[in-house]
C-alpha cells in the first residue's frame, strides 16, 4: 500500500492529491483503525502463544482452556486455540508424562523377571534354612529345592518362586 | 501400582494405563511363553494370554513421591490361590483365634503348594482388604516384620 501510494507520484501532483484526499474519507479511517485493531489482537494472541509455550504461566493458562474446553468444546475447535486442544494439559504444570508403551514394556518385563530371579530375602531364607534343618528327609527335599534353584539360574529358566519388584522414575 | 504426583499416562486416560498392563502380561505369556493358567470359571476356556476376567488383578494406589511411579508384579501361581483362606472371626475371640487359624490353614496346606512356602496373613478390615493385606504380608522382604506397633514381636522401624 505504501509504494502504490507513492507510486501515484509519478504520474503527478493531481494523482497523489486525489489519493491522499480518499484515504481521508471517514470509511477509510475506520477501516484503517479496524486493521490496527485487528493486528494489535494478533500480536496479542502471538505473544500469549510463546507465553504458554515457553513459561511455567503456561500450564495455568492451558488449564484454564481445558476447563473452559468442557464448557464450550465448539468454540475451542476453531482458530489459534486448536493448539491448545491438541495439547495434553495438566493441574499439575509440567506433568511427568509416561507413555502406555513403557508401562506395557515394564509389565511384561517384570512378569518374565518375576518368574526366573528369586529376591535376594529368600535366597537367605534358604540358606538360614539350610544351615537349620536337622531331620534327614527334610535336608534331602530342602537340597533338591536349593539344586532346582541353581539350575534354574544358571539356565535362565523359571523358578517357583514368584515375587519381584521394579520401579520406573 | 503406586502413582506420584503430577505423572500422566497418554494423553491423560486411566483406561490406557490399565490396557498398558493387561497387553504386557499378554506379550510375556505369548512372546517368552509362558504357561497361561487363566480360565473363564464357567467355560474353563483358557485363551492362553494370563489375562481373564478381572484378571490381571490391578491394585492402583498414589503416592506422594513427585513424577515417580512404581509397579511390582506379583505373578501368583494356583497353588498359592488354592491354599487362600478367609475367616471373619468374633472380636471376643481376640488374637489366639488369629493364632489358631494361620496354624490350621498352614497344616491344611501340607505340601500342596509350590515351595518355597512363604505365608501372608492379613489382619483386620473388610473381607476383600484382608485378603489383599495377606497379599501385601507375602511381598515383604523375609525377616522383616509389621510396622504396627501393637502387632505382636513388631518393630516400628523394621520397614
Amino acid at each position: 500500500m505504501h509504494f502504490l501510494a507513492l507510486g501515484t507520484a509519478l504520474s503527478g501532483d493531481a494523482s497523489l492529491d486525489g489519493f491522499l484526499a480518499w484515504t481521508d474519507r471517514p470509511w477509510v479511517k475506520a477501516s484503517e483503525v479496524a486493521v490496527v485493531a485487528l493486528l494489535a489482537a494478533h500480536l496479542t494472541g502471538g505473544l500469549r502463544l510463546l507465553l504458554i509455550e515457553f513459561t511455567r504461566l503456561a500450564a495455568r493458562i492451558a488449564g484454564n482452556v481445558a476447563r473452559r474446553r468442557r464448557r464450550c468444546r465448539r468454540v475451542l475447535r476453531a482458530g489459534i486455540r486448536a493448539q491448545f486442544v491438541l495439547k495434553p494439559v495438566s493441574r499439575y504444570g509440567n506433568a511427568m508424562r509416561i507413555d502406555p508403551k513403557t508401562i506395557e514394556n515394564v509389565a511384561k518385563e517384570l512378569y518374565i523377571r518375576a518368574l526366573k530371579i528369586l529376591p535376594p530375602d529368600v535366597k537367605r531364607g534358604f540358606d538360614a534354612l539350610a544351615a537349620k534343618e536337622t531331620a534327614p528327609t527334610a535336608q534331602n527335599v530342602l537340597g533338591t529345592m536349593i539344586k532346582n534353584i541353581s539350575v534354574a539360574e544358571a539356565t535362565d529358566n523359571l523358578s517357583a518362586r514368584t515375587r519381584e519388584s521394579r520401579s520406573t522414575t | 501400582m503406586t502413582i506420584g504426583r503430577g505423572v500422566q499416562f497418554g494423553d491423560g486416560d486411566g483406561t490406557a494405563l490399565k490396557t498398558a498392563i493387561r497387553k504386557g502380561c499378554e506379550r510375556a505369556t505369548r512372546e517368552h511363553p509362558l504357561r497361561s493358567s487363566i480360565v473363564h470359571p464357567l467355560t474353563r476356556k483358557n485363551e492362553h494370554t494370563s489375562c481373564g476376567i478381572g484378571v490381571p488383578v490391578i491394585h492402583i494406589d498414589h503416592g506422594d513421591a513427585a513424577e515417580g511411579v512404581k509397579v511390582e508384579m506379583i505373578p501368583k501361581g494356583s497353588g498359592s490361590e488354592n491354599n487362600s483362606w478367609l475367616k471373619m472371626a468374633l472380636p471376643a475371640e481376640g488374637v489366639d483365634a488369629i493364632k489358631t487359624f494361620v496354624v490350621d490353614c498352614v497344616l491344611d496346606a501340607g505340601g500342596k503348594t509350590c515351595p518355597p512356602t512363604i505365608i501372608g496373613v492379613g489382619i483386620g478390615g473388610t473381607a476383600d482388604l484382608c485378603v489383599h493385606l495377606a497379599k501385601i504380608a507375602a511381598t515383604r522382604a523375609l525377616a522383616t516384620q509389621c510396622s504396627d506397633p501393637e502387632a505382636p514381636g513388631s518393630r516400628p522401624s523394621s520397614r
